[in-house]
């Protein structure tokens, strides 16, 4: 039983990670807050969902449904951060604005779906059940669990190996130094905006699976939890996010089986307390890394 | 190679630049020294167009940088290695130098990896650490290796010799004048003046966003006005 509900707890951490990633890769790269993310990833399940049941196949869906919210991100950083950039000092300004977006496109979520719950059709995705060592797993499960690892490694191939991982690494280090030796700083945000969007979207279209039921304001419980992972793993830092995430899935799937159900936020932001209290940058936060920052 | 006229900078409501007309010839190392706040490093931030003008003209390599963002001008060719060395720290040496890599694009040059390692082989030595570990010099000299891999046509320095000892400002130096002999275009900020007059031909004495004097390095290094304000007794 144990063993369950920590594997249960793995595969709601990991859609955790894939939604955090995205967020914390905002914030190492530009040290602002984008609290458009959860909305985006609500966007990401309603255009599955929109496209699933207008007949088209469910791999095309969730293909479209990922590039619509990378595109999504990339308005978000053209209409609620840029302008504000080029004044300088954004980080107040900015947080303000992309609860705007957010809002904005909650509230576009609540006409279209007409503030319905809705479910994608049955055998969407085929129903299916593996038992071994005793534990039950869907072949959603293992599909999420799959999908997540394949992404995570993907992004920091990107992140480590590749020139362009390179120019995002080198802008969120030191943006200005980054300037001067040739890297386009404006690209590097859409980029990592676009990423950052269709991650959140492809979490959306997977929580939407794994619970099966979508709503206008499911982004945002996500949003804040998107927080306590980003601040407990080291604001800006990938693997600080996935381990936070899976920590966070285990934590709140243990305290659903155990304890009252009231308690999970209650004993997440106690969770969050107390790391901040041991260790104020994160788990895998150093000093340094922390909002702004300046690095020699 | 470089030619600015009647530059007009303002920062943050604070007239930095006055009115700065030079011009840096190809192959040439010129000096600017002036005392600190004199506006030697908003001028080089102008440009590399960190900053922008107010007015005036800058023209690199036959072309006018106006409106350009700071990495297309770097993409030309004309590399800024910023006061305190800006290094990234969290990545490694052999990053950073990749790094600098970019904005080389499609152009080519001859300062390759083994020409940067052959200059400063301290940068090969510890090519895998982290470049926040280096001291001082290393990470001066790593933000001049990478400066190179960009294939510079020009090279801004400001204030290489900060922080560093006498023994290390000497190497970096020596580095520079080897560039220099080499053919490469230097323009050098510094407040070590007497270094910078005997390493370069010419140069330029900046006070208060006005050149205030201009002509061979060794005639200004026998100037008592200059002797008495900028070289020290």
């Amino acid at each position: 039983m144990l063993s369950q509900q920590i594997l249960n707890g793995l595969v709601t951490g990991s859609v955790y990670a894939l939604f955090s990633l995205g967020f914390t890769l905002i914030f190492g790269v530009q040290k602002l807050l984008n609290f458009a993310h959860g909305a985006t990833f609500m966007a990401g399940a309603f255009i599955a969902y929109y496209c699933t049941i207008s007949g088209m196949p469910f791999l095309l869906a969730i293909g479209l449904s990922m590039v619509a919210t990378g595109v999504i991100g990339i308005v978000v950083d053209l209409v609620a951060f840029r302008p504000l950039r080029k004044r300088g000092n954004a980080e107040f300004p900015a947080l303000v604005s992309s609860i705007g977006v957010d809002l904005v496109l909650i509230s576009i979520a609540q006409q279209v779906s007409k503030t319905q719950v809705l479910n994608f059709p049955f055998g969407t995705f085929p129903v299916k059940f593996f038992n071994f060592l005793g534990l039950r797993i869907s072949l959603l499960q293992i599909v999420i669990l799959a999908t997540v690892a394949v992404l995570v490694v993907l992004l920091i191939f990107y992140l480590k190996k590749t020139s362009f991982g390179r120019q995002v690494r080198a802008v969120a280090t030191n943006e200005r130094a980054a300037a001067l030796l040739g890297v386009n700083v404006q690209s590097v945000f859409l980029q990592t905006f676009f990423i950052a969007g269709a991650l959140a979207g492809l979490a959306g279209v997977l929580i939407g699976l794994l619970f099966n039921s979508m709503q206008f304001l499911m982004g945002e419980p996500y949003m804040l939890r998107a927080f306590v992972v980003v601040v407990i793993g080291g604001l800006g830092s990938v693997p600080g996010a996935i381990v936070a995430s899976l920590m966070l899935g285990v934590m709140q799937s243990l305290t659903v089986a155990y304890l009252p159900s009231g308690l999970t936020d209650a004993i997440i932001f106690t969770l969050l307390f107390i790391v901040l209290l041991i260790r104020p940058n994160g788990l895998f936060g150093d000093a340094n890394a922390v909002a702004g920052g300046t690095r020699q | 190679m470089l030619n600015v006229k009647d530059l007009h900078v303002s920062y943050k409501g604070i007239k930095a630049l006055r009115g700065v007309s030079l011009h840096v010839e190809e192959g040439e190392m010129v000096a600017l020294i002036g005392s600190n706040g004199a506006g030697k490093s908003t001028l080089l931030n102008a440009l590399s167009n960190m900053v922008r003008r107010k007015s005036g003209d800058i023209v690199f390599a036959g072309r006018e940088t106006r409106g350009q963002s700071a990495h297309t001008v770097a993409r030309q060719g004309l590399l800024h290695v910023p006061e305190g060395r800006q290094i990234l720290a969290d990545m490694s040496v052999y990053e950073n130098l990749l790094v600098g890599q970019i904005a080389l694009g499609s152009r080519t040059t001859r300062y390759t990896l083994e020409h940067v390692y052959e200059l400063f082989p301290v940068l090969e030595e510890r090519r895998d650490q982290i470049a926040g570990t280096l001291s001082g010099g290393q990470q001066q000299m790593l933000a001049i290796g990478r400066a190179l891999m960009g294939g510079p046509k020009l090279l801004l320095l400001d204030e290489p010799s900060l922080g560093l000892s006498p023994l290390i400002t000497d190497q970096v130096f020596n580095a520079l004048t080897k560039l220099n002999q080499e053919g490469l275009t230097v323009l050098l900020v510094e407040q070590n003046a007497l270094r910078a007059l005997e390493a370069t031909s010419r140069a330029y004495v900046l006070d208060r966003g006005l050149i205030t004097h201009e002509g061979p390095s060794a005639a200004l290094a026998g100037d008592q006005t200059i002797i008495d304000s900028y070289l020290g007794a």
